[in-house]
């Protein structure tokens, strides 16, 4: 994986500019403190251990929402997008369901499920599901015409074009659609912890709210927006390793 | 016994409009033709016809195992080159692959995708592909319309080798007048939409690609030119 230097270099520019801008007084310490009493408010946090369980509930949250969501939204996009009276039967109902903002759903499921992890999880699906799905419904109507002619002269079983053209033919978009859901799943799992925690890092900064303490804050908001970029590129690496082809799919080469 | 694998009676295409029409033509076991004549007159359309890719009326008599290459590659990137190659199969052989493989001049590059190919040996592999499955009929479309003339050249002396150690019948549509001469035992001139006349091909196989120097070549290149 190359190191994206000047993409590193802005940021540790942003970080100097931030520092100068709070010695010299531009920014006023206690509603933006500076990043070194940040990172500072960091260790503390991670001394005492709190910032790691936050860490780690709202990655177990996100990665369960983000699985089962994900493959629902595989599963209802190839039949979905194969099977035409399935599509013409369910599509209305789920495209007026995919309308609404996810985080409107919240409220209702706290009043189904309560605040536990269920209602967390179910919201984190449901809102990865509809990328994910309008992504795959996509790579499977338009799969390239000369794939569907082969499959025609040399495949034959359902089953074998399932595994051997259909799901593979289909990746590229899946995989937009699944990078789509990560970010889908951090953002829902910030709001849904927002709403109704006891961890997690939404649960931190909802905490530090109250408190009034802009650094945790800061804290909880950089470590959230570094792990779905983390999460993001993981996802990548790991895609490209695994099907090194994915490009030459989408050239149609 | 009849000796014909393919037969084809009064055969009609319409898409939007009339593709073919009346189309009749009869091929032997064993026989390589070729179809020749100008862009839009059904060329292609009379192979997916054959091969069930399109809807038609009228009759076509031929085997179930058919292989078909096309114009452009058709590889599955997402395949390297043996999974192409065995694509057809119900259950992969791998020593009938290794020598599929080995017949176009592959080896060694087993593992590598069709991203990592060259375009004759993607064309390679899409003829490979088509015989693994042992047809009893192989439909080649332009299968080297898109190679640069000395790829073309080399694949079409390779193509008929090929073909001639295998003894598979073979339709093969293409606009080079030249080279459905070299691989072919008869030539079809098609022209509005049905077959127009049919050419027999004299010369002995194997056939070595410097025939197309000869005037007798020539010849003939002229007359199926002149039909066309």
């Amino acid at each position: 994986m190359k190191i994206n230097w000047k993409g590193a270099a802005f940021i540790i520019l942003i970080l100097l500019f931030w520092q100068g801008g709070s010695i010299v007084g531009i920014f006023n310490e206690s509603l933006f403190p500076s990043p070194l009493k940040v990172f500072s408010t960091f260790l503390d946090l991670l001394y005492s251990g709190e910032i790691l369980v936050d860490i780690s509930t709202s990655v177990w949250r996100v990665i369960v929402g983000l699985v089962v969501g994900s493959a629902l939204g595989i599963i209802f996009g190839l039949l979905v997008g194969r099977i035409f009276w399935l599509d013409k039967t369910i599509s209305l109902t789920l495209n007026i369901i995919r309308a609404l903002p996810p985080v409107a759903i919240i409220p209702l499921m706290i009043i189904w499920f309560g605040i536990g992890d269920n209602a967390k999880l179910i919201e984190i699906a449901f809102a990865v599901f509809f990328p994910v799905w309008v992504s795959t419904v996509m790579g499977v109507k338009s799969i390239n015409e000369n794939y569907l002619r082969i499959a025609r002269i040399f495949v034959k079983s359902r089953t074998q074009f399932l595994c051997k053209v259909l799901i593979p033919a289909t990746i590229p978009f899946i995989t937009n659609g699944v990078r789509i859901g990560i970010a889908i799943a951090f953002i829902m799992a910030f709001v849904s912890e927002l709403a109704g925690a006891s961890s997690g890092l939404g649960y931190r900064i909802a905490y530090a709210q109250i408190i009034y303490r802009a650094d945790i804050m800061l804290v909880a908001l950089i470590i959230l927006g570094l792990l779905a970029a983390a999460t993001d590129c993981a996802f990548v690496y790991s895609y490209t390793q695994i099907f090194p082809w994915v490009n030459s799919v989408s050239k149609g080469e | 016994m009849s000796n014909e694998l393919v037969s084809i009676k009064c055969l009609g295409v319409k898409f939007d409009g009339i593709i073919l029409e009346k189309v009749f033509l009869n091929i032997k076991k064993g026989e390589f033709i070729s179809i020749v004549g100008k862009s839009g007159v059904g060329k292609t359309t009379l192979l997916n016809a054959i091969a069930r890719l399109v809807n038609y009326s009228g009759e076509i008599r031929s085997p179930q195992e058919i292989g078909m290459v096309f114009q452009d590659h058709s590889l599955f990137p997402w395949m390297n080159v043996e999974q192409n190659i065995s694509l057809g199969l119900e259950q992969s052989d791998s020593n009938a692959i290794s020598k599929i493989i080995k017949s176009i001049g592959l080896i060694g590059k087993e593992k590598k995708y069709p991203c990592e190919l060259s375009g004759g040996q993607r064309q390679r592999v899409a003829i490979g592909r088509a015989l693994a499955i042992k047809p009893r009929l192989l439909l080649l479309d332009e299968p080297f319309v898109n190679l640069d003339t000395f790829t073309k050249l080399g694949m079409q002396e390779w193509m008929a080798k090929l073909l001639d150690e295998n003894k598979i019948t073979t339709i093969l549509v293409t606009h080079d007048i030249e080279e459905a001469i070299l691989l072919s035992d008869k030539c079809y001139v098609m022209k509005n939409k049905r077959m127009e006349e049919e050419f027999l091909i004299p010369f002995l196989k194997p056939r070595n690609s410097k025939l197309r120097y000869s005037k007798e070549f020539q010849d003939l290149k002229q007359k199926i030119l002149e039909r066309c």
